[in-house]
């Protein structure tokens, strides 16, 4: 009986965990990271930059700092269901100029993630 | 072996709690999806189906909901101009939700709703502010502004002559004046305007009426000391396509209101309203038997027109443009008095008030991006009146013009600055004849008020610790053409403490111009004289509160407890004296102490979205030290307590409204100096006011019948001498209570989507 009741809740557990890590495999969480863009001519490109980011999918939100030798640090807030910070740079790379449509300036130079 | 088993069942249980206890939010973004682009979308309201629970995406469209424990999730997205969504939710932690743009056909589908909520405080604004809504309007005959504030008891309806019906809205005891009018956020109720200002505005043309209490922002003016009513009216991309009511009283008072509102142009980005009003007079009725009408014979016709394109809060122009125009006619006093041959004369008493009153105002900018926009804020208006007050011939015309504009900068993310220049034109002309002078008055001739005043100002909102603290300081410099400069500064503080609370700090000076007659209406309806002992200089005074709100949102209710206390103290301030001499009326500045404690605490309970209970208390101490002694200021209940109820069954086919105010009693006018006759006592009486409604709604028609003042309390012949209305000692301004008694009404409101 006391093998029974053993294997029972030994059984239960592993089924409860084994659906639990599911569960949590798919649980979201909110990471920061630090993304520093090069590239940028002029302080308006930041807003337009800003807007593009907030306008993806699994962005909260995006601060920058003020521009320093045509390099800026965007502070991007970010769902780890969304998003992974590798793909931060495909998505401002592939970013276009404010003035011209076909040139794709901003560069990544380095991502940074952040404690939360 | 029981142990055994409990022991691993306790396992069990705590590791079933542990991991049920995760993740009890949903996280998402809320997205737009319009012909040319998808964007995120603010403003969204996201709430579980068949529950209470709701919230509101921000700026960048991101939401966060308590997850519900229903096995059926349903997730309601919507927003107004967007096709409204339900969302199946499975095991999601994050969704992206887009919403796509209405068809500018059925637009109006999805614009008309009203929302839940009755009145609230707002819990977002750094400066406390009570949102009497739409819906709440409803629960009232609600004629004009001055009938709008029955279901609550920061604003105190005061009549000031009884024989035009004139009323002020007065906020933490201090008179009308005191407190900033706004239409549309514009000042075009002042000085002239602001005396039948407050009636002329239809109840039906309202979206919300914001109330604040005390100091508020630089933005709108030096004005505001003791609060600031900010009428909105209704929306031309929001409100019905047609609305129609129609209302009638006992007294056989009849008001007729139409709206329309549609979008115009070939891009139907114009969206457009046009409102008119009218009212045609009661019957003759005198039921206390002083001779005098009860209620004087109204007659206004009034239109609007409200033109908006773009939104203040998307990149790119916008622009509000209001237009409005106002005829009344007043007819007040004995009821054998004839207006066509008798106005002026002493073959009877009579009081008519006839002015004509064009306003126009805009509030036009351009949103750069998510860091600057500049907008341009301009309004003039006009008032033309001609009127009588017995033999006293009072006309006047004035010109008000308000220009401002400002640059909005939002800066490091958390703050956000507004600076600009401002200009104040007014000029008042009125004159004074008496027809006939037999009480020797001296103060008949023409008298000029002007006021030129170019200003700057700028004010900044601070938001720290994740928007748990909102900072706003602000300051403005102003400079009046004959007094020099004033420097008004303000600053108000807004707390979040622990889940449910929030603390409102505000601290700030405000000053004023003062129009004597327009503002003192009593004076031209009294038989007293009146001497001038002082030119008149501008009021000034200092004012301080605070605020604490307490919030609980359960599953079936909300709960709502608010406590405030504020201060006023008038550096100079102006008033008649009227104690001195019971035949003349002295005007002087006072610079003496005088102050007003205002404390009210209320307490608001929403059941189910069917029951809905408001109770709150006030209690107010306004006084002035003269010769070491204090004098309450009259007709200022020190304890009025309100009480509300409403009722509204699922079934959205009936609903019952009622409220109770008991009123303290007030202390009256001095009248030690008059002959025995003519004294009243010290004080009034405490009295209680019973108003209901009952509305029945059918499809896109409501009718309702109401009763004002259930129980019949009446102040009885409230004009004092008023069987010699040609001779001294006639006042029509002592008016405490209720004087026409009983009123039945009944309505209907139909719209079409």
């Amino acid at each position: 009986m006391k093998k029974i009741v053993k294997t029972i809740v030994i059984f239960s557990f592993i089924v409860f965990k084994t659906s639990t890590l599911k569960a949590q495999a798919t649980v979201d969480s909110i990471k920061t990271v630090i993304v520093k863009v090069s590239g940028i001519h002029c302080e308006g490109d930041m807003p337009e930059l800003k807007e593009l980011l907030i306008n993806k999918e699994g962005i909260d939100d995006v601060f920058f700092t003020s521009l320093k030798n045509g390099s800026s640090n965007f502070t991007i807030i970010y769902h780890t269901s969304v998003l992974k910070e590798t793909q931060f740079k495909a998505i401002i790379e592939k970013i276009p100029s404010c003035s011209n449509a076909k040139v794709f300036p901003y560069k990544v130079k380095n991502i940074v993630i952040k404690n939360n | 072996m029981n142990s055994i088993k409990l022991k691993y069942l306790a396992v069990l249980i705590f590791c079933f709690l542990f991991f049920t206890v995760q993740a009890q939010q949903l996280r998402g973004k809320i997205f737009s999806q319009t012909q040319s682009s998808k964007k995120v979308l603010a403003q969204a309201s996201i709430k579980w189906h068949n529950s209470d629970s709701g919230t509101i995406s921000n700026a960048n469209g991101v939401f966060e909901i308590p997850l519900i424990a229903d096995t059926l999730k349903k997730l309601i997205v919507s927003h107004i101009g967007f096709k409204a969504d339900t969302i199946l939710i499975k095991n999601e932690t994050y969704v992206s939700i887009t919403l796509m743009e209405e068809e500018i056909a059925s637009l109006k589908e999805v614009l008309v709703s009203t929302g839940n909520k009755f009145s609230f405080i707002s819990s977002t604004n750094p400066i406390k502010t009570e949102v009497i809504t739409q819906k709440e309007l409803t629960k009232s005959a609600c004629c004009d502004l001055a009938g709008c504030f029955e279901t609550q008891i920061t604003v105190q309806p005061q009549t000031t002559n009884v024989v035009t019906n004139t009323k002020e809205l007065r906020i933490l005891g201090l008179s009308g004046i005191y407190n900033q009018l706004l239409f549309d956020g514009m000042p075009l109720m002042q000085g002239l305007t602001q005396t039948y200002g407050i009636s002329n505005i239809q109840g039906s043309l309202v979206d919300n009426i914001y109330v604040v209490k005390g100091t508020n922002s630089v933005l709108q003016g030096f004005e505001s000391i003791s609060g600031q009513i900010n009428v909105i009216p209704k929306s031309p991309e929001k409100t019905d396509k047609l609305f129609i009511n129609m209302y009638m009283n006992s007294f056989l008072e009849k008001h007729f209101n139409v709206n329309y509102a549609n979008n115009v142009g070939a891009t139907k980005k114009w969206n457009m309203l046009l409102a008119a009003h009218v009212v045609q007079p009661a019957q003759t009725t005198d039921r206390d038997g002083d001779n005098f009408l009860d209620l004087p014979k109204l007659t206004r016709y009034s239109l609007y027109n409200k033109w908006k394109y773009g939104s203040e809060t998307t990149v790119g122009f916008f622009t509000n443009i209001g237009l409005r125009i106002v005829n009344e006619q007043r007819v007040g006093g004995q009821i054998n008095f004839d207006v066509a041959t008798q106005k002026g004369t002493t073959l009877s008493y009579g009081q008519t008030v006839n002015y004509v009153q064009p306003e126009l105002y805009t509030r036009t900018g351009y949103k750069f991006n998510d860091k600057h926009a500049i907008v341009l804020i301009a309004s003039t208006h006009q008032q033309n009146q001609e009127s009588y007050f017995g033999t006293l011939k009072y006309n006047a015309n004035q010109v008000n013009s308000y220009f401002n504009l400002q640059h909005e900068f939002n800066w490091q993310n958390q703050s956000n600055l507004k600076y600009g220049i401002s200009y104040r034109h007014q000029i008042l002309n009125e004159e004074i004849a008496f027809t006939n002078n037999s009480l020797m008055r001296t103060y008949d001739g023409k008298y000029t008020t002007k006021l030129n005043v170019p200003g700057v100002f700028a004010e900044n909102t601070t938001k720290l610790n994740n928007d748990k603290i909102v900072w706003i300081v602000g300051i403005r410099l102003d400079k009046h053409q004959q007094y020099g400069t004033y420097l008004t500064p303000r600053s108000l503080l807004k707390i979040n403490v622990g889940k449910n609370g929030t603390l409102r700090a505000s601290v700030g000076t405000g000053w004023r111009q003062v129009n004597l007659f327009s503002e003192n209406i009593n004076l031209l309806a009294s038989s007293r004289d009146v001497i001038f002992e002082e030119t008149i200089k501008p009021e000034q005074a200092f004012n301080w509160g605070i605020n604490y709100t307490y919030k609980i949102i359960g599953n079936n209710f909300d709960l709502n407890i608010s406590a405030d206390y504020f201060q006023t103290q008038f550096q100079n301030q102006f008033f008649p004296d009227y104690d001195r001499d019971a035949k003349k009326a002295f005007i002087r500045n006072f610079t003496g102490n005088s102050t007003s404690n205002s404390f009210q605490i209320e307490a608001s309970i929403r059941y189910n979205k069917i029951l809905e209970s408001k109770i709150g208390y006030s209690n107010l101490d306004v006084f002035r030290v003269e010769n070491n002694m204090k004098n309450v200021l009259p007709f200022n209940p020190s304890d009025r307590v309100m009480w509300e109820f409403s009722y509204r069954p699922t079934n959205d086919k009936w609903f019952v409204d009622a409220n109770i105010h008991w009123v303290g009693t007030q202390r009256l006018p001095n009248t030690s100096n008059s002959p025995t006759a003519f004294r009243a006592p010290s004080f009034s009486k405490s009295y209680t006011v019973v108003n209901a409604q009952i509305t029945h709604k059918v499809k896109e028609l409501e009718i309702y019948v109401g009763c004002e003042n259930l129980f019949d309390f009446r102040q009885l012949k409230p004009i004092v001498n008023w069987q010699n209305p040609f001779d001294d000692y006639f006042d029509t301004s002592s008016v405490w209570g209720p004087t026409r008694g009983r009123e039945v009404y009944i309505g209907f409101r139909w719209r079409m989507k």
